[in-house]
């Protein structure tokens, strides 16, 4: 490799158990690269194993304690207490983002996007339909095969008197290839925004 | 006459050879100085640098799981590099044969495929280094880590997008509210005209 120059003066810190770089050698890509750095040593610190395990490998700990508050917010959810939901799904999606980065991205995106869907059903009982909007919207970024999520995305945007964002939702949900037996729904709210929209 | 017949197509022989010999070492030579004079197609490797600088230290001894830690980071930015390359080299190569990009570039992006797979090797031997076979599962690691972060990235933005939609969506609703009163305003005007209008007709 092309690798000849002076190393760098990076210096382990043994009271902070993080490495520091001068001022005077800190870029930007540098400086995030130090941080990033820092944050997966704590990690790996945290693990009980010398090295990664492979991917497939999840920490069922973590699992559980999603699990739980995820269970917490959909128990609140049937209550009808919807804040008290937002607040557990919110937590859970925070539970589920301290995985370690090495694990299966898959599993995490089908974790994370079930939180997001929820908290946006949540956040609709509550006709906070923008905040819902954007947590439908991010369930289908995590996982394009979702109806249910382009549903209560579409129902968001029909709300806000979105029409033809709301058909475009709808469409995209019937075509996404998912099964969660929410195509009836769908067909049926996109029946009802055409007539909306070309009454 | 003979020697000249013996000695002719030696001579020959020794100043074709030469000839060539010259003209390789003299085109080689160029096209070294050519491919060094090129840029680069990536930027620094700032997680390489900071690898070899940790592990030439020896006071204070880095931590073992730091320099761990430091070649998962390796690992993650050739990760992102070769991902970066095989997704452009269609498309680039295409626009190469159409004449729409220069040889330079070209010759860019094929050096710097070369030296990816000789930073993949090393890479690989220093993390077979460290634990026997760990190479085999160090790619896998870094390349989900690649993908969580760029997942990460994205749900950062929830809360500000949010509040963009929360903001945007009162906007048209006041607006829509204003618009309702101003309706029901002048309806009830107009009602109220009516009754005034009957009561006039019925004096």
């Amino acid at each position: 490799m092309d690798y000849s120059e002076a190393p760098l003066p990076i210096i382990f810190n043994e009271v902070t158990k993080h490495v520091d770089l001068p001022d005077e050698e800190l870029t930007p890509s540098r400086a995030k690269e130090v941080q990033e750095l820092n944050s997966l040593y704590r990690d790996l610190v945290a693990l009980n194993a010398d090295v990664p395990p492979p991917p497939n490998q999840i920490n069922g700990r973590l699992n559980d304690q999603v699990r739980k508050l995820k269970d917490a917010g959909n128990n609140s959810y049937k209550r009808g207490q919807h804040s008290d939901a937002v607040r557990m799904y919110s937590l859970a999606i925070e539970m589920a983002l301290k995985r370690p980065p090495w694990e299966a991205s898959g599993f995490v995106k089908e974790e994370l996007s079930v939180l997001y869907s929820n908290r946006a059903q949540a956040y609709m009982s509550m006709s906070a339909w923008g905040d819902a909007l954007v947590d439908g919207d991010t369930a289908i970024y995590l996982k394009r095969n979702f109806p249910k999520a382009h549903y209560r995305k579409g129902k968001c945007l029909q709300h806000m008197g979105r029409l033809q964002e709301a058909k475009a939702a709808y469409e995209l949900g019937l075509e996404s290839g998912g099964a969660d037996g929410s195509d009836a729904e769908l067909k049926s709210a996109l029946a009802e925004v055409n007539e909306l929209l070309y009454l | 006459m003979g020697k000249i017949s013996l000695y002719a197509p030696i001579a020959y022989l020794v100043l074709l050879l030469s000839s060539l010999a010259l003209f390789s070492t003299i085109y080689r030579r160029r096209k070294v100085r050519r491919l060094v004079g090129l840029q680069p197609w990536f930027g620094e490797h700032d997680s390489r640098d900071i690898y070899l600088s940790l592990r030439a230290q020896t006071s204070p001894k880095v931590p073992e799981k730091m320099l761990k830690a430091a070649l998962l980071r390796r690992a993650t930015e050739d990760v992102r590099r070769i991902m970066s390359l095989q997704e452009s080299k269609p498309a680039l190569a295409e626009l190469h044969q159409r004449g729409a990009v220069g040889d330079e570039i070209w010759t860019r992006f094929l050096a710097a495929e070369k030296v990816m797979d000789a930073e993949i090797m090393e890479c690989a031997g220093e993390a077979n280094l460290i634990k026997p076979a760990w190479a085999q599962t160090l790619f896998p690691s870094a390349a989900e880590i690649v993908q969580n972060s760029r997942i990460r990235e994205r749900l950062a933005q929830v809360p500000e997008l949010q509040k963009e939609e929360r903001e945007k969506w009162e906007k048209v609703r006041e607006k829509v509210l204003s618009e309702l009163e101003n309706e029901n305003d002048t309806a009830a005007t107009e009602t109220e005209a009516k009754k005034a209008n009957k009561k006039r007709n019925k004096h």
